[in-house]
Formats: structure tokens, C-alpha cells, sequence
């Protein structure tokens, strides 16, 4: 009986511990803004040419802005889906393999190192991202 | 820890069954099998379950590549495995009161607790002399009569079920959060916080897929490896 009773009070901690959670990632997870929002793209190749995109978007997260670039035809993009969301592996026609280029796709977000995969990468109005191509060896 | 050849063999299935369950479930993000498996493997294979780990993590980098996940694997699934092995040491512990203090009429105890706690010299799951030499555990008792009787390891393995299905929830629900160590290093709190909140769903995901395989599939599992060691492979 003592027993059982441990054994009830540590199954509540652990569903109180999860409702906590809950609620931290509601108030401090990503966050998106719907409607039109002015966005700046740049994508920065292995050459250190860079080439900018600017315009509107609906799009609540990266990816969607991408899916959009792409539809619009100045822009492409391959990726796989990993347990951690897309994972770019090309951008206009250039790869970046890290297991093969030694190289691989890094997101910024207003010149800061992003924080968050394309697929969970908020889309903010009047915000700048970044597709920058890096060496693993830099 | 010595090792046998056949040590190393069971060791080696044993990984490969972690990896194949692993990979039938790769489809359901933060849905698995291997915080059950390394449970068991802790309770039935004590110590050398630390080698199944490193093992583990090391066939995965071989599959995925090094990243900062490798650094998070080395160091969680042995922390599970050490939370186990301090639940079987305080089982073990308390098990040695209770003999202490229970007399069951049915039983001829000719021996004193210390003689009766001899006959598990590696834990609760360890398998007693007396087994091994039969061939086989016995889960209702041997014929000796100064054996205790309904006192298996196996027995207790079982009655511990709801202790490992709130552990295995647990352990799913801060998975995200113990993995953000290297994250402090990387790019410090503010990086490791970020990281831990944006994967808060996938804890959540982990926390109830674990609790429910746990609950399932606990029992089943260890009525096989309670087989597995009768048959003398464990």
C-alpha cells in the first residue's frame, strides 16, 4: 500500500511536470505572426556571392517562405526530413553535404546564428534570414 | 567485468535487437523502444548493460554521423542505466530487511537472511547458484527446503513494472532537457533554453509513447528474458 502510494505521487509529479511544460513552451516557444509580412532573403554561396530576395509573405515559418521563393522561380532548394525537422542539403543548385562537401547550410536571422530548423524558423515581418554556405574546417 | 565469448555474442544480439527496434519505429518522431530495452538489459545484464550503450552510440554515429547528439547518447542512456541498477540495489536492500523480518509457515528457513542474500551474488537479477547449476530458474522456489519461497528475482523484477513505466515516462519527459548540456557549452543558457523549449512537443510525445510502451510491452518482455535466462543465455 505504502508502495502504491509512492508510486501514484511520482506518476502525478511527472503528469504536473509535463502540464509545466506545457505552459513554458507556450509562453516562451516560437512564435508566428500571420497576414502580410515583409521579408529579406540572402543566400550567401560558397563563393562568397551573395544574392537577395526581398518581398511579402503570408508564410508563418521558413520552410513556407522557401516553398514560396521556389514557386516563384529564382530559387530552389533540396533537403531531406530528418527527427530534427528539413535538413538543407542544397541551395540554388549548390550542395552543401557535410558527410561529402565537408560543408553545410547555416540559417541566420538578422545577422544572429539561427536558433531553430527552417521548418520551425518563425517568419516575422521586416525580418532577414540568411542561407549562408559554410566549411565545416572555418 | 570479464567477458565470455558468449557474453560478447548475447551482448552483440542484443544490440542488434535495440537497433532493429529503433529503426522500425524511425517513421514515429520520439517514439521507441530502446529506453524499455536498456531498462531490461539493465535488470537482466547489470553492468554490461554500460556496454551495450557505448556500443549503441557508436553504431548510430556509424549510421548518422558525429554531431552534438553522440555527446547527449554517451552520457543518458547510461544515466538510465544507473538509475536501474540503484533501484535493484535498494530493492535488494529492502529485500534483505524483509527476509529479516518475514517468516512464511510454509517455508523451512534453515538459513539466516545472509545466507538466503548469498544466493543472489550478482543483485536481484543475478541468477542464484543453485539455478544455474539445475539449469534453470526457478520462479516458484527450488526443491531445497531452506530456499525461500515466491521470493524470485524475476518476482520482484515484475512487481517493480509501475516503478519503470513512471521512470520510462520520466526519462521521456526530460529527455529534452538533460540533452541541452552540450548546448550550454556551444552557445550557453540562452542557446540550451531555446533548444529545450522548441522541443518541448517531441517531450511530451516521448513522455506518454514511453509510459504506454512501458506498460504493454514491460511484462511480455520479461517473462522472454526470465526464458532466455531458464535457457541459460542471460
Amino acid at each position: 500500500m505504502k508502495n502504491n502510494k509512492k508510486l501514484i505521487i511520482a506518476l502525478a509529479s511527472v503528469v504536473v511536470l509535463a502540464v509545466v511544460f506545457f505552459f513554458v513552451y507556450k509562453a516562451f516557444g516560437p512564435k508566428t505572426s500571420a497576414g502580410s509580412k515583409a521579408f529579406k532573403v540572402e543566400v550567401v554561396n560558397s563563393e562568397g556571392a551573395t544574392k537577395e530576395y526581398e518581398g511579402k509573405t503570408d508564410a508563418e515559418y521558413l520552410k513556407g517562405l522557401m516553398d514560396q521563393l521556389a514557386a516563384e522561380g529564382d530559387f530552389s532548394y533540396e533537403g531531406s526530413d530528418s527527427e530534427y525537422g528539413l535538413f538543407i542539403t542544397a541551395i540554388n543548385g549548390e550542395s552543401a553535404v557535410y558527410e561529402t562537401d565537408g560543408a553545410y547550410w547555416s540559417i541566420y536571422v538578422n545577422g544572429s546564428y539561427g536558433e531553430y530548423g527552417a521548418d520551425q524558423q518563425p517568419v516575422t515581418d521586416g525580418d532577414t534570414y540568411s542561407f549562408v554556405y559554410e566549411r565545416a574546417d572555418q | 567485468m570479464k567477458l565470455t565469448v558468449k557474453d560478447i555474442a548475447v551482448l552483440g544480439l542484443l544490440l542488434g535487437l535495440m537497433e532493429a527496434g529503433k529503426r522500425m519505429l524511425d517513421l514515429l518522431p520520439n517514439v521507441e523502444v530502446i529506453t524499455l530495452l536498456f531498462i531490461l538489459y539493465a535488470l537482466y545484464l547489470g553492468k554490461k548493460a554500460y556496454l551495450i550503450a557505448v556500443a549503441f552510440t557508436l553504431l548510430e554515429t556509424s549510421v548518422f554521423g558525429l554531431h552534438t547528439w553522440v555527446v547527449m547518447y554517451l552520457y543518458m542512456w547510461p544515466l538510465l542505466i544507473t538509475i536501474v541498477l540503484l533501484y535493484q540495489s535498494r530493492k535488494k536492500a529492502q529485500l534483505s530487511s524483509e527476509t529479516h523480518t518475514k517468516r512464511d509457515p510454509d517455508t523451512i528457513s534453515c538459513q539466516g537472511p545472509d545466507a538466503v542474500l548469498n544466493q543472489y551474488p550478482d543483485g536481484i537479477s543475478g541468477q542464484r547458484p543453485a539455478d544455474s547449476a539445475s539449469g534453470h530458474a526457478s520462479s516458484k522456489g527450488s526443491t531445497d527446503p531452506c530456499s525461500i519461497k515466491n521470493t524470485s528475482d524475476q518476482d520482484i523484477i515484475l512487481a517493480s513494472h509501475g516503478f519503470f513505466c513512471v521512470l520510462a515516462a520520466a526519462f521521456g519527459l526530460l529527455f529534452g532537457a538533460l540533452c541541452t548540456v552540450p548546448y550550454f557549452f556551444i552557445g550557453g543558457p540562452s542557446m540550451a533554453f531555446t533548444w529545450w523549449v522548441a522541443g518541448i512537443p517531441y517531450d511530451l510525445i516521448h513522455c506518454v509513447s514511453n509510459f504506454l510502451i512501458c506498460l504493454f510491452l514491460f511484462r511480455p518482455l520479461c517473462h522472454l528474458f526470465g526464458r532466455i535466462r531458464a535457457a541459460g543465455y542471460l
